[in-house]
């Protein structure tokens, strides 16, 4: 894989988008509330990533459950934007949807014009990734399913099975801190899509 | 302290001022007070449960956005006035007290400058009473 990016971290980092980029592609990362959506887009992403997170305020007691994600003080209320890119001419425009339901309104716009999606899980709170997969498929728009692996859980096949996941349908581990984890994650999806789409495979950098 | 968890006296007060600023403001259809995170506090009376929901999630997303747009071309951090023109009424938002901010929808014809300025009024009078603190930690006892 040829990586063209620096593996700094994205913090305050400013890479001008190349003059050889010639194919964008949007994402959308979807799924339920607290799975590391903006985490990833904001350790993924090669600018300072446009982040909405807000604080949590006490009227969201007893409407977003945040009972399983202890240390989670803000959330995000618009969306998350983040840049990658993959090799000499392709460039991924990352769109971090919002998790919880009152935002869901915003998906329809994040939607337009996306090629593929990461449905973020995480397995102690698998129900809550059922929205997004439904979603993506009545959209019938490609998408892979990153787990992010906040501890120990039950194998891929498992969460495959639970998911009721087409066989076709990539699903790959991940830790949405680590930038290298997302960006495999990024490269999966994009391989799926060239797959489906036949499009030019990644490792072929330059047309 | 957070409007939630006022007296009730107090929020029949906040819901009178906020039925006093669209009465006394031509033009105004609803006025809204939301936390930064898109929930409802208040709200005048003409406004439905569903649409205060929607008008508060939507109306913290611009906000946000704003926030994130003075980040980038500003010359300090903060959410300012935000205004959204569309067919058949108008959107502005401005900051209420720490971790609110108040929405208004008005008439398409709705004279902006006095409509924006009754606001701004009115949150410096009670600007006090319109915040929404921060979600306290989890109790300690239900930690695993």
């Amino acid at each position: 894989m040829p990586s063209t990016t620096s593996d700094q971290p994205a913090a305050g980092v400013r890479a001008p988008l190349r003059e050889t980029a010639v194919d964008a592609l949007k994402i959308v990362i979807v799924g339920g509330f607290g799975v590391g959506k903006t985490t990833m887009v904001g350790s993924v992403s090669e600018i300072q990533p446009l982040s909405t997170e807000e604080v949590m305020t006490q009227a969201s007691v007893g409407i977003d459950d945040a009972s399983r994600v202890r240390t989670k003080a803000t959330t995000t209320v618009a969306f998350d934007f983040g840049r990658i890119t993959l090799n000499s001419s392709m460039v991924l425009y990352l769109f971090g949807a919002p998790g919880q339901q009152r935002f869901w309104f915003v998906w329809d716009q994040l939607f337009a014009g996306s090629l593929g999606a990461v449905v973020m899980v995480d397995t102690r709170r698998l129900e809550e990734s059922f929205y997004s997969i439904d979603r993506l498929e009545h959209h019938r728009m490609p998408f892979v399913v990153a787990v992010n692996r906040f501890a120990d859980g039950p194998a891929l096949s498992s969460v495959r099975d639970a998911l009721a996941l087409s066989p076709e349908v990539p699903i790959v581990d991940c830790d949405a801190r680590e930038r290298s984890s997302c960006k495999t994650v990024l490269i999966t999806l994009v391989e799926h899509l060239a797959r489906m789409h036949d499009l030019s495979p990644v490792r072929e950098s330059t047309p | 302290m957070s409007t939630i968890d006022a007296s009730r006296s107090t929020d029949r007060n906040l819901d009178w001022l906020l039925e006093n600023l669209r009465t006394k403001t031509p033009g105004i259809r609803h006025v809204l007070v939301l936390t930064r995170d898109g929930l409802k506090m208040c709200y005048t009376t003409g406004l439905e449960r569903d649409g205060a929901d929607q008008l508060a999630a939507l109306a913290a997303g611009i906000q946000s956005l704003s926030l994130s747009a003075s980040a980038e071309f500003g010359d300090s951090i903060g959410a300012g006035q935000a205004m959204v023109e569309f067919a058949g009424g108008l959107l502005l938002i401005v900051p209420a007290g720490a971790g609110a901010h108040l929405a208004v929808v008005a008439e398409e014809d709705g004279e902006v400058g006095l409509i924006a300025h009754n606001m701004n009024e009115l949150v410096e009078q009670i600007g006090v009473y319109l915040t929404a603190a921060p979600r306290q930690a989890e109790t300690s006892g239900e930690r695993p």
